[in-house]
């Protein structure tokens, strides 16, 4: 049984989608340039949120100074993958590659648990104590979850603009289908793979930034599992290489998360149950994606 | 050389579970005595138990090159099964308990790894980490399961006499089972299970050339991983006593990724003391303590960025250079064949039949139709050869009648039978086997085991019988490592048979890739371009050495070749491919005067 009307159910489920499909936009772009997952693409979003933290709850800054700095510092993260560890690795096994993204992430974790300690900490929103929102009967959609819808659609859509219609993102496109005769027609390799890195830890960052506000807490590890195994699934369901069909996972997963919060809501860890489930199915019946053609095996 | 023909696992590795098991027998005596303290061996175990997850981890990552991130899960399985089996079983606890780890652990393997298993490596590392998601937020959330908060108590047994009471002990226990998967696992890393591991690792099209079914050899080795990981899990909840569901997160399963390729990929020394260390130094020299989390990752990422392969890989490429420098300075040159006869044991075909008939074939990539309604024929005993300019088809038509492509539409028939939809495994074992464009080797292993492997399907003892050298193991093993060495003292190469391929020259390269060719007795050998690559004098002896190989081990060849001397002298007929079909066959010197041959080659004549 649904515990509220189901266009709420609905309307909070493409909420999450949109932080979903931030992960998972980051995801398609690092597996088109590089053939991996970029496992740390959620812990730099967890490095964001303290960053964000340290700087808002601790020292009083402002929401705005607290971001900035920390989509800097995931800047930072991103650019050094590129150029200290995809760059040299760039020959290498792609295996290998994938097992170094993991020890970043837990690169991350040893650093947040060493510099900004164990305990959950709290991200105020950026609109302070606002009541504020949209009203569905007795369910507030805040701002932070409007934002969050805004923002997405707004990155969702530049990079639609950019890969299709400038230079520098077809060249992207065509590393991805064809690395070595992109490099022949001229194509910037370096900066193609540096673009995204980078953009990976940007869309990583936020990801946590808008997500750490609506949790209550957040504490180290905690976004690699919440938002980045998400964004893992809605990739999959897309078929890890379709930038659409990674907007498209995002609302089949948020909307899953959003039901099964609903119909189960006591019981926690059902909807990561019902996602092991579809990632176990998508791979049997679909491994190329909802709105794949390309041959996986 | 030495002609060493008693296979690896009879000799050495047994030392080290012996040692194990004399640590074993010191700390239960030390214990005994109260010179160990309990903390300490507690500790210890800790460490013991870490090294088997270590080794658990290591046969799928090392060995196979795939990536589980659920080993925490797995352990986690086995410690709250131990904890269920204890409070229910009574008496028989331990035995059951041990058991249920184990055969739990195999089982939910299965089930996260059969979807991925079929696809690339990334599908695993995604699957896995589903399921330790799944675990950690669901399955160990349930109170049943796992207690919450309290966790679940699991009482220390007793076997007969033997109360396992004491945390010494428990680590005699544990050293004990570290012993036994220590040797099962070199015993499969000397057995061909082993053997298809380090195929698949390098690349999986290679491996199944060989006649090795990649996707049950990669869910053999993730069942064994989580059978070790749930065996340690169970040892561990006996350990703690109280087992709480956080220690089996997934930032656990992280960390012994990270133990393992610190202390070296594929090294079974390596990631158990690598395990112990990363458990022990944090207890004995607290300052370290949350600095491991920050020191581990990063010498992850050095050793990765330095040496993807890891470091024993890199340490071994090293050692085996040097190797082959230093024999060679020994040695005249080794380029050609000796006259030694290996291989006459089929009589040749007296009466030539139909051996590979191709059919009607297109195959089609997007819009671009890369080959159109191609069909052609071989004889048993026959040399065909397949020609035609860059991008006809060849390699495209090669890879459907190996398996590798499948065809739009036309079938294929191997001695009559239709192969068309056979996977390339399969086809392997039935005697087709191939070379490749780019050398079609394992590089990171041995000359032997290359030519071991591939003789893979000819090996047909079984897991448990190779697992424990029982029935045939043995014989067929020492036959095929026989057969290897005779196969690479006739190409010459006898001397560098325990160096990596990957040392040697590409021209040396390619000889071996011809004697793993035919070293499963195959009734017809595919060639694609086994020029390419070599030295120009090594090329002149290759016309030699195939027409040998054709009759010596009466094999059919099929060969794309575009030096067309080399299909002059070896072939009889040939084919000619263009934009993806067949445009003429027959004799090679009169086919390729024909003009539409040659404006397929040279353009339009003027």
């Amino acid at each position: 049984m649904l515990h509220a009307p189901i266009q709420t159910v609905i309307i909070l489920g493409l909420a999450k989608a949109a932080i979903y499909a931030l992960m998972a936009l980051g995801i398609t772009l690092t597996y088109r340039a590089a053939r991996v997952i970029n496992f740390a693409q959620g812990e730099i979003g967890t490095t964001a949120a303290f960053v964000a933290w340290w700087l808002i709850s601790r020292h009083g800054q402002a929401w705005a100074v607290g971001a900035v700095a920390a989509l800097a510092v995931a800047g930072a993260i991103g650019y050094a993958m590129h150029r200290f560890i995809a760059l040299p690795m760039r020959d290498a096994p792609r295996t290998s590659l994938m097992i170094t993204t993991l020890g970043v992430a837990f690169l991350l974790f040893g650093i947040e648990l060493k510099v900004f300690g164990p305990s959950p900490e709290t991200l105020p929103t950026p609109f302070g104590g606002s009541t504020w929102g949209i009203h569905f009967g007795s369910f507030v959609l805040t701002p932070i979850y409007i934002a969050a819808m805004l923002v997405a659609g707004a990155i969702a859509g530049g990079l639609a603009l950019l890969l299709t219609r400038t230079r520098f993102g077809l060249g992207i496109l065509a590393t991805a289908q064809d690395p070595s005769s992109a490099r022949l027609l001229g194509i910037p390799a370096n900066a193609v793979s540096a673009f995204t890195w980078i953009a990976a830890a940007l869309l990583g960052a936020i990801a946590g930034l808008l997500v750490a506000p609506t949790q209550g807490v957040f504490f180290a590890f905690q976004m690699s599992g919440l938002i980045f195994f998400r964004g893992l699934v809605a990739a999959l369901i897309g078929g890890l290489d379709s930038l659409p069909g990674a907007v498209v996972g995002a609302v089949v997963v948020g909307e899953i998360d959003s039901f099964a919060g609903f119909i189960f809501n006591r019981s926690a860890g059902v909807p990561e149950l019902v996602l092991l489930a579809i990632i176990l199915v998508v791979m049997v019946v679909r491994p190329t994606g909802i709105l794949g053609v390309e041959v996986a095996t | 050389m030495k002609r060493e023909t008693t296979p690896k696992w009879s000799r050495g590795p047994i030392e080290a579970p012996i040692w194990v098991a004399a640590l074993a027998v010191m700390f239960f005596i030390l214990g005994a005595t109260g010179a160990l303290s309990s903390a300490q061996a507690a500790i210890i175990d800790y460490a013991v138990i870490a090294g088997i997850l270590a080794l658990s981890l290591n046969l799928l990552m090392g060995y196979a090159g795939q990536i589980s991130l659920a080993q925490a899960s797995f352990l986690g399985l086995g410690s709250f099964v131990t904890g269920f089996v204890v409070s229910h079983a009574g008496s028989f606890g331990l035995p059951l308990s041990l058991l249920l780890s184990v055969v739990i652990g195999a089982i939910i393997a299965m089930v996260v790894g059969l979807p991925a298993m079929r696809l690339r490596g990334v599908y695993l590392a995604i699957a896995t980490f589903a399921f330790a998601d799944a675990f950690d937020n669901y399955i160990f959330n349930i109170q049943k399961i796992s207690g919450l908060g309290s966790g679940v108590t699991v009482t220390r047994p007793h076997i007969g006499p033997f109360h396992l009471k004491t945390d010494a002990t428990l680590l005699a226990f544990s050293l004990l089972w570290l012993a036994i998967v220590w040797l099962l696992d070199t015993r499969l890393m000397s057995i061909r299970y082993g053997r298809a591991l380090l195929a698949i690792r390098e690349d999986e099209q290679i491996a199944s050339s060989f006649g090795v079914p990649v996707t049950q050899e990669k869910m053999r080795a993730f069942l064994m991983c989580g059978a070790i990981a749930g065996l340690a899990g169970s040892l561990y909840a006996y350990q703690v006593q109280v087992i709480v569901k956080s220690s089996y997160a997934l930032q656990i399963s992280l960390f012994y990724l990270i133990v393992v390729v610190v202390g070296g990929l594929g090294s079974r020394p390596g990631v158990v003391v690598s395990a112990a260390l990363f458990t022990l130094l944090p207890y004995w020299f607290t300052f370290l303590k949350g600095w491991d989390f920050v020191i581990a990752p990063a010498l992850l990422i050095i050793t990765l960025v330095r040496n993807p392969g890891g470091l024993p890989d890199h340490l071994q490429r090293l050692r085996d250079a040097r190797e082959l420098k230093r024999r060679r300075e020994t040695k005249e040159d080794i380029a050609g064949l000796r006259p030694k006869v290996v291989g006459t044991e089929r009589p040749a075909a007296t009466v030539t039949e139909e051996l590979l008939r191709v059919e009607g074939i297109s195959v089609t990539f997007g819009g671009l139709r890369a080959v159109n309604d191609a069909s052609l024929e071989v004889t048993t005993g026959a040399a065909v050869g397949l020609i035609g300019p860059n991008g006809a088809g060849k390699s495209t038509l090669f890879n459907v009648i190996s398996g590798f492509e499948k065809p739009r539409s036309g079938r294929v028939f191997f001695e009559g039978r239709d192969i068309t939809l056979a996977p390339a495994h399969e086809r392997s074992a039935l005697g087709i086997s191939r070379t490749f464009q780019h050398v079609g080797l394992v590089r990171r292993a041995t000359l032997v085991d290359n030519l071991m492997l591939a003789q893979h399907s000819r090996l047909d003892y079984g897991a448990i019988a190779g697992l424990t050298a029982l029935g045939d193991t043995r014989r067929l093993e020492a036959e095929s490592r026989t057969n290897a060495l005779d196969l690479l003292d006739e190409i010459g190469l006898a001397d560098f048979a325990d160096l990596r391929v990957e040392v040697l020259s590409t021209g040396q390269q390619r000889l071996v890739e011809l004697a793993c060719a035919v070293a499963s007795r195959p009734r017809l050998v595919l060639l694609d371009e086994p020029s390419a690559g070599m030295s120009p004098a090594a090329a002149e002896h290759l016309a030699e050495q195939l027409a040998r190989l054709r009759t010596n081990f009466s094999t059919a060849l099929l060969l794309i070749e575009h030096h067309i001397p080399l299909v002059t002298a070896v072939c009889d007929t040939t084919y000619v491919l263009d934009a993806g079909a067949v445009i003429a066959s027959g004799p090679v010197r009169k086919v390729i005067k024909q003009p539409e041959v040659v404006t397929a080659y040279v353009g339009e004549a003027v």
